[in-house]
């Protein structure tokens, strides 16, 4: 007799839940180890870490802090006291720790530690729609046309966060956390509109990003599919996984170089799933209400928090985006936005972060580079906002062995052009790669239609290694 | 005992027990009563335009076409050395012909009504069957949303493209010929609620010079995008010759010239009205869905007056001077002058549409040869050139000359590629070398496109999903067509909210979410029936379904999200619940054996071999009920669900 009513969804609710670390051992074929699972092409190929810079090579992962609408430059990182009031705006520049560099007043607590931050000032590039700005931004490339309406693609050019995905699964990357981590969601105009370059690419989607999607801002934060569901105990998921592998082996047997991947993937995602490690690094209710308070109980602050967990677990880089869409857009009442709404939360997880890698000793190996698409206008527009600015805008770099406590370039009177030595994004790219020890002139990955291309065009910035 | 005869004797056990559901049922639901389900249920009514069907008439013609390719096929197989793979079993064919024709796997009753039917002429009558579905023209939809890269709001939020979307499905239900097909589209003129093939020309607003590439590209299979900028490096176009080729559509006008003082006597309509409105009520936004109506009112198509496209002000060649204007004149071939009262737009598409011009024939024909074994007689599709020959040129000029006496009805060319030997054998999974011709040893082994699985996932769970239809446009023009020079304000805003609750986004997206959506998130329509293109988060996007940016943007590679959400997304544990279909229809069988199998042929359409069987009977005594959960999670996630043989 069979039961009348098969309860599927539900069994072992009573089951403990335990780690579960090697327990898909069995879906492995021989003897090959659940490590390595994210290295996704053959190690032949490493990247020889060229010492020569004091500092190129010593940090070991990044943070990218993402801030999506672009925050206004001369608002905060690069003054301009001296210029017309219709220029300069409300803010004040105060003192910071390094005598001689000044930043905005609503700053005052990355003033204290100017000693670890590196402000460049004249970065420029030249697209003013938000998607293709931060195509610019984070690519180092300018997209194919200059607009926010469009989305990411198949053959789209890597950015900086996807290559060194890419870079550390090519070299053997380890760890049970991916490589490469979205948090809270990709940048984008709206939720529809996507920046380009975020993704895998030309370079193929097992290069995509693990995306989040979901707010660890969140009481009940928890990344989707990655833990198991309430009903599904790990024994059971492990008895489902022996099953189908012996389903697999009873059944049509199906091979081709789509089905192996298939087999590898399945690996990563069950490693994922039931690794204890990648759990608990997404976990962020194991740390202390202390520190998960000085973060912000806020989705940046936690997200910010987060990168940090994923670093520490193997991560290598980690895109923080301060959102949702472009929250940054200040097109109207500019001064108020920034005060009351924008810069707090941005500081607060921004601080708490440089704090907490100094306190943890992972400051010196981990890169924290902040930017957003583009800078503001330089003359405050009727709404009292400021308006897109791709000719000059600010971006900012901290730990990973760069050296803090300088500015790099310098913007004219109204910051509306760089002045003094002009920065690319691929310039600032290039020091990113040369940190972490890569020859980014010398490694090729290719486009979508087979045309080889440079990691990287850019030149290393080397005041700052 | 030979292989058809064992499933037919099986089938018919399993359908014997199939026969008493009610009883079992009611019984069952005495004895606990289940809670309510969480899945919605269609009605089993599908709106939308009636399917015509293929004509049964025509089998003998089909036949003798089918085997005409059988025998072209043949002897390229002999005069190569080549030895084709088996024919498919039925039970396999019933799989595969369901996938590429209906874009999803079979229900189980489906199976059932094929396999155990003795009419020696159940393979050609189930192929008629599915292309006079409405699954043919949900399958279809998504291969053309997929090349003519379909968005609900293409280039702006303020150009609405879903009417010209219901256009394309009505089209395919009523089977317009191609080529005709393709014209309209080419030379529709209007807004989009009263003609929807403008919808065609509305995607590339603002691209005029893009526009002339991807209507190449698409409908020709030739590459000029490079032409666009310098003489083609691998081909043989020039400069000269894409602004020649680009000449014809130039200057198409998407938008009423809203400064036109004789259009619009009255000024600007824009301007006007939100003036107006403003006066009338200080405190009304206009900038929302106010603005978005009139804006929606100015998209419309108008063939150019005259030629106005120039050479670009640096071109480089002997054979112009820059800013030169450039007359229209075809890539290759000859246009016939302009009849009285055409256009160059109608020039242009007779001369692309025409019997003559080869590529149009042949671009369509390779398509759908790929689109049925997954590689085009000549590769790659989309760069058809003066050199490209395809590895038996008898085969494709057979099947050119098929499709012109069909007077391009594709659907037809279709029934009788599905009809061949050559189509019914199992998939290979033997590696293309892209240097050397492909012979066809049989289709190639493909993973299910992002539609297919979602589509399969919904038949296992959801019961008449084809219901699930988009909220149709179709009344749109009554709601929001406005004569701009003439309405007031209060007009404005009137069809403003109505299409703000009835049409917009967010009213289909309440519409769905209420209807038919699993807790109120995730909504359980066919993927030709859901937002185009979708959120990147989404199961479609995450399986491969394309942005819609460019031409072709969909792929069926892998990634571990792919696995995470097979694994453990809301999808999978809805199947697992009460009140899906596969559910259910496990309840109705009686013992453990027949549950396996209804397990088996509802995911794999196979039988369980014997190995399966005691895998899955070992786990059900082991696990108790849970165990028949365990064993459709797993079939589910294996390859050989995810692939098509």
């Amino acid at each position: 007799m069979v039961n009348p009513v098969p309860d599927m969804s539900v069994s072992l609710q009573q089951s403990t839940r335990r780690a579960l670390i090697g327990r898909s051992a069995h879906l492995l074929s021989g003897a090959a180890a659940i490590s390595g699972f994210w290295s996704g092409l053959p190690a032949a190929t490493t990247v020889p870490r060229k010492p020569g810079t004091r500092s190129a090579g010593r940090a070991k992962s990044v943070i990218m802090i993402f801030n999506c609408g672009a925050p206004g430059h001369t608002d905060l990182w690069d003054m301009k006291p001296l210029a017309a009031p219709e220029i300069r705006g409300e803010f004040q520049p105060i003192d910071t720790a390094v005598p001689g560099i000044q930043i905005s007043e609503l700053l005052p607590d990355l003033a204290q530690r100017m000693q670890q931050l590196s402000i460049i000032r004249s970065v420029h590039h030249r697209h003013g729609g938000h998607n293709s700005g931060m195509h610019w931004s984070t690519v180092g490339k300018p997209y194919r046309i200059d607009s926010t309406l469009i989305n990411p693609g198949p053959a789209d050019l890597p950015s900086l966060g996807t290559l060194v995905g890419w870079l550390a699964r090519r070299d053997g990357f380890s760890a049970s956390v991916p490589p490469y981590v979205i948090t809270p969601a990709p940048h984008c105009d709206s939720t529809k509109y996507l920046t380009p370059g975020q993704f895998g690419g030309c370079l193929g989607n097992q290069f995509d990003p693990f995306v989040l999607n979901t707010d660890p801002g969140a009481k009940d934060f928890k990344v989707p599919g990655l833990r198991l569901n309430e009903a599904i105990s790990p024994e059971r998921l492990d008895g489902r996984t022996a099953l189908l592998s012996s389903l697999e082996k009873s059944g049509t047997q199906i091979h081709s170089d789509l089905t192996a991947a298939i087999e590898e993937q399945r690996l990563r995602a069950l490693n994922m799933i039931s690794n204890g490690e990648a759990s608990e690094a997404f976990d962020l209710s194991r740390e202390p209400t202390e520190v998960r308070d000085r973060y912000g109980r806020h989705s940046w602050g936690q997200s910010h928090l987060l990168a940090r967990r994923l670093i520490e677990s193997g991560t290598r880089f980690v895109t923080t985006v301060n959102g949702p869409s472009i929250t940054w857009d200040t097109h109207k009442d500019n001064f108020n936005q920034m005060r009351n709404r924008l810069v707090p939360p941005m500081q607060q997880a921004f601080t708490a972060l440089l704090d907490d890698l100094t306190e943890r000793g992972l400051l010196d190996e981990t890169l924290v580079i902040w930017m957003g698409d583009f800078g503001r206008t330089p003359r405050i527009n009727k709404d009292a906002g400021r308006d897109h600015w791709p000719q000059c805008y600010s971006m900012v770099l901290a730990g990973g062995g760069i050296r803090g406590g300088q500015v790099v370039g310098s913007s004219d009177k109204i910051g509306g052009e760089p002045f003094e030595r002009p920065v690319t994004p691929a310039d600032v790219h290039a020091t990113v790669f040369a940190a972490l020890g890569y020859q980014a002139d010398q490694i090729t990955y290719h486009h979508s239609d087979g045309r080889p291309a440079p990691v990287c065009d850019g030149t290393p910035i080397r005041e700052l290694l | 005992m030979n292989c058809a005869t064992r499933i037919t004797c099986c089938l018919t056990f399993l359908l014997a027990t199939l026969v008493i559901p009610q009883a079992l049922s009611t019984c069952t639901a005495q004895q606990k009563k289940a809670p309510a389900s969480k899945i919605p249920r269609g009605t089993g009514q599908i709106p939308g335009p009636a399917v015509t069907p293929v004509k049964a008439g025509n089998r003998q013609q089909v036949r003798r076409a089918a085997a005409n390719i059988d025998l072209l096929i043949s002897t390229l197989h002999r005069a190569n050395g080549v030895t084709p793979t088996n024919q498919l079993d039925d039970d396999l064919f019933c799989r595969r012909a369901f996938l590429q024709i209906a874009g999803r796997i079979p229900k189980l009753s489906e199976i059932n009504r094929f396999l155990t039917s003795e009419d020696p002429q159940k393979r050609e009558k189930l192929i008629d069957r599915l292309l006079s579905s409405h699954d043919y023209v949900s399958s279809m939809f998504n291969f053309w949303a997929n090349l003519l890269r379909l968005q609900d709001h293409p280039v702006n939020n303020n150009l609405i493209a879903q009417p010209f979307h219901e256009w394309i499905k009505k089209s395919l239900a009523q089977n317009m010929p191609y080529d005709k097909w393709v014209r309209e589209m080419l030379t529709a003129e209007g807004q989009v609620w009263d003609n929807p093939a403008v919808g065609y020309t509305l995607r590339d607003t603002g691209m005029d010079l893009d526009h002339v590439d991807n209507t190449v590209q698409v409908f020709l299979g030739t590459q000029i995008g490079c032409a666009q900028c310098h003489d083609h490096p691998f081909d043989r176009w020039t400069q000269l010759e894409f602004y020649r080729m680009a000449s014809f559509t130039f200057g198409t006008q998407m938008r009423a010239p809203a400064g036109n003082k004789q259009r619009f006597p009255n000024g600007p309509p824009l301007q006007r009205l939100r003036e107006e409105m403003k006066k009338r009520d200080p405190a009304y936004n206009t900038n929302g869905f106010f603005s978005r109506i009139i804006n929606a009112n100015l998209f419309e198509v108008d063939s150019p007056r005259r030629q106005r496209l120039k050479l670009p002000h640096d071109y480089a060649y002997d054979n112009g001077k820059p800013n030169q204007p450039v007359s229209p004149q075809p890539i290759f071939g000859k246009a016939s002058a302009p009849k009285p009262g055409e256009s160059q737009r109608d020039v242009m598409a007779r001369w692309l549409t025409a019997p003559e011009n080869p590529r149009f024939t042949r671009n369509i024909v390779n398509r759908l040869w790929k689109h049925a074994f997954g590689v085009g007689l000549i590769e790659p599709v989309d760069d058809l050139n003066d050199e490209s020959k395809a590895a038996s040129p008898e085969l494709l000029a057979f099947l050119e000359q098929e499709l012109k006496r069909l007077n391009y009805d594709t659907r037809e060319l279709q029934r009788i590629i599905y009809n061949t030997s050559a189509w019914q054998r199992t998939a290979t999974a033997e590696q293309i070398d892209p240097d050397q011709p492909w012979l066809f040893p049989a289709p190639i082994l493909r993973r299910m496109t992002a539609e297919q699985i979602w589509d399969s996932l919904l038949t296992l769970a959801v019961y008449n999903f084809e219901s699930f239809t988009r909220p149709s446009m179709q009344g749109v023009a009554a709601d929001i067509d406005l004569e701009l020079d003439k309405v007031g304000p209060a007009e404005v805003r009137k069809a403003a909210e109505t299409f703000q609750q009835k049409y917009s986004t967010a009213a289909q997206n309440r519409i769905t979410r209420q209807r038919n959506s699993y807790k109120g998130k995730l909504v359980l329509a066919r993927a030709s029936e859901l937002p185009l293109p979708l959120p990147p988060g989404h199961f479609l996007r995450q399986f491969g379904q394309g942005d819609h940016e460019l031409i072709d943007s969909a792929s069926t590679d892998g990634n571990v999200a792919q696995i995470l959400t097979m694994f453990n997304g809301e999808i999978t544990h809805m199947m697992l619940e009460a009140g899906s279909v596969i559910y259910d229809n496990l309840l109705k069988a009686r013992s453990v054996d027949q549950r396996i199998r209804v397990i088996f042929y509802s995911i794999l359409g196979r039988e369980p071999s014997r190995g399966d069987e005691s895998t899955a009977a070992t786990e059900i005594r082991r696990a108790g009920p849970a165990g028949y959960g365990n064993v459709i999670w797993a079939l589910i996630n294996t390859k050989e669900f995810l692939f098509i043989q």
